[in-house]
């Protein structure tokens, strides 16, 4: 091999190495590092989004705790799946922020297709060692007023989603004054059955001052 | 390549060798990080010397291209120092983890330790299971 076809080797590694740092390596969806990219679009107002979605995994923890890590990759490839088949037809983009955290970039015309097609992640089944288990989503979206950074963006949804999860399985909710004025408090306690340390975001004025049920082992109180 | 007791460790067998590896095995096995380009490159021109073309593949490329040729989809791969653990799917939304692991009374070297995972969740554990999930799906 002689220098020229090395370098020509070395880039297309290069390349193949960069290729694969922007796709999660387990839902097929971007990365946290493409979502960096497109953030730079977005802050500079040359992105074709503006509308972001959160989206967060349902008693996750449990669903690891209980069928093993291996299940909870599983559920997040499935998730992963879910998303792209929800997102194909609106041209939009979905990533997987960390752990079960997921973002999905879309204009906001196709909010409406989104919020029907969304209802699909409510109810993410699939067969684990034999066993049926299942999955669903909170979601929350907010729309871009044309100022804001993806960061800031980021975290309305986030809040939004937060919402979502206190009033069920496979919630959508847009990011309203109202929510603004409800912001989320971090909430610690430990578990009197299992011990489980439990620690979460909650809507302040919907916050408990005590644990009211243990998402480790189930237990109520 | 034929086949002789050197294949076999304590009656499993051992993984396949790099020079019997598909173009497709090796150019998947660079783009998963588990070769380097260099030594795939120089299995896949022919070039290799048979020192290098003679060493076992690595045990996720082995086990990568058994379940291939099952037509199995590894989704996930677990390795441990004396165990791995392999998420595959058998059916649309079907998925099971196979696992093999080494005894604790087995004191094996590095290279014969991968060899006897690879043969005993081939041999072993996946034929364990495989037979019911096919029937299943």
């Amino acid at each position: 091999m002689n220098l020229d076809e090395a370098i020509d080797q070395l880039e297309r590694f290069v390349g193949d190495v960069r290729q694969s740092s922007l796709i999660d390596d387990k839902p097929n969806l971007g990365s946290a590092l493409a979502l960096r990219q497109e953030e730079r679009l977005i802050n500079d107002g040359k992105s074709v989004f503006n509308l972001v979605v959160f989206g967060d995994l349902n008693d996750f923890k449990h669903l690891n705790d209980e069928h093993g890590h291996e299940a909870g990759d599983v559920a997040i490839n499935e998730v992963g799946k879910a998303i792209s088949k929800v997102i194909e037809n609106l041209r939009g983009k979905g990533y997987r922020l960390s752990g079960d955290e997921f973002i999905i970039l879309l204009d906001q015309d196709s909010v409406g297709g989104f919020l029907s097609a969304s209802t699909s992640l409510a109810n993410v089944i699939f067969s684990y060692d034999e066993k049926e288990l299942k999955t669903s989503m909170s979601l929350g979206y907010v729309v871009s007023d044309g100022k804001s950074s993806l960061s800031e963006l980021q975290e309305r949804a986030e809040v939004a989603c937060q919402h979502a999860k206190l009033q069920g399985e496979g919630t959508c909710i847009e990011w309203s004054g109202a929510i603004e004025s409800n912001p989320l408090v971090r909430r610690t306690a430990r578990c009197e059955k299992c011990g489980a340390r439990i620690s979460c975001n909650i809507p302040k004025l919907s916050a408990p001052q005590n644990l009211i049920c243990c998402p480790s082992c189930g237990a109520d109180f | 390549m034929s086949s002789n007791q050197d294949d076999f460790i304590l009656g499993l067998p051992r993984r396949p060798r790099l020079a019997d590896a598909s173009a497709g095995a090796i150019l998947g096995a660079i783009a998963l990080g588990i070769l380097t380009g260099g030594v795939g490159g120089a299995i896949i021109g022919g070039v290799a010397g048979g020192a290098l073309a003679n060493q076992r593949q690595p045990l996720e490329m082995a086990i990568r291209e058994y379940f291939k040729n099952q037509i199995l989809d590894v989704t996930f791969y677990y390795p441990a120092p004396r165990a791995v653990k392999v998420t595959f799917q058998y059916g649309a939304n079907a998925y099971y983890t196979v696992e093999s692991i080494l005894p604790d009374d087995l004191q094996l070297t590095p290279e014969d330790a991968a060899d006897w995972l690879y043969g005993n969740l081939i041999q072993q554990e996946l034929p364990r299971i495989l037979p019911r999930l096919r029937r299943a799906s």
